[in-house]
């Protein structure tokens, strides 16, 4: 009788009371800045641009990536420019003159929200080119 | 066998009605549900709109609301060359993405005083899109206003 109830004892402890969740060490999950290309075609004196949303607040960074004629690149200066949707256009809040580079031409902080990026011809092209913007953001 | 098996069960019972719990026992506490209502504002700016909206083809405009209230659109006039003003055409309210609006809410409406379009928002930036539903045979010609807070 008294090993029975040693034995039922042993039982429910083990599988009744059972506490075996390990402590686990907590994780930090870094996200990585997320780039945006924006390619089309330009024609002489006009411009474009590309509308995106934040969902967290942070540095963007913009660069022409690159601006070729009929697949050749080109060493054209465009002006580059970030800023929010406005009206039928994109108001740009900062602005570069470039020609393609690898390197960021435009960095701003910028809250949650919906911004966007512009590309413009303003020296006159000879004919349309095709570009690639890349855009960073967090 | 039987009387082992039923005397098992008991102490199983017992165990974990009086071995698991570690709980102490906590005094009630008081909820208090706070309830916010937040009025609408009235729209405080209007921009008026004009445009070209090319057979099959669309349009859109961007505009700032800074606090959250009440956003109206109003389709006001619709005209060209083998377009009756009364064309239904596409008209939406959306946000900004990519090279395009992303409207969130749209009708097929004719061009009139207006608003056609009402809705309240958040503090954002927003877009009012114009389409071709499919009724058009020519360029048409339209103005719009669009009111915000």
């Amino acid at each position: 009788m008294k090993s029975l109830v040693m034995i039922c004892a042993i039982a429910a402890l083990a599988s009744g009371c059972s506490k075996s969740a390990t402590p686990t060490s907590p994780t930090t999950t870094v996200t990585a800045p997320t780039p945006i290309l924006f390619s089309g075609t330009l024609q002489p004196r006009t411009s474009r641009f590309y509308s995106y949303t934040l969902t967290s607040a942070g540095t963007v960074t913009a660069l022409l990536a690159s601006l070729e004629r009929n697949g050749v690149p080109a060493g054209n200066s465009l002006e580059l420019g970030i800023g929010v949707p406005a009206g039928t256009g994109c108001a740009v809040t900062a602005v570069a003159n470039t020609s393609a580079t690898l390197q960021p031409q435009l960095r701003e902080d910028y809250s949650t929200g919906t911004y966007c990026v512009r590309i413009s011809d303003v020296d006159g092209l000879p004919q349309a080119m095709t570009f690639t913007i890349r855009v960073i953001h967090p | 066998m039987k009387y082992s098996a039923s005397f098992c069960t008991l102490v199983l019972t017992l165990l974990t009605a009086i071995g698991c719990s570690k709980n102490t026992p906590t005094s009630p506490t008081a909820t208090t549900t706070t309830t916010t209502t937040t009025t609408a504002a009235v729209p405080a700016y209007s921009e008026d709109w004009t445009d070209t909206l090319p057979v099959g083809g669309a349009r859109f405009y961007s505009f700032t609301v800074t606090q959250y209230g009440t956003v109206n659109v109003s389709l006001t006039s619709v005209s060209g060359q083998y377009v009756p003003s009364t064309v239904t055409l596409g008209l939406g309210i959306g946000t900004p993405d990519a090279e395009t609006c992303t409207a969130t809410t749209s009708i097929s409406t004719q061009s009139g005083a207006g608003p056609q379009l009402t809705g309240t928002y958040e503090p954002g930036v927003y877009c009012v899109r114009v389409s071709d539903v499919g009724n058009l045979f020519g360029a048409a010609q339209f103005s719009l206003t669009v009111a915000y807070p």
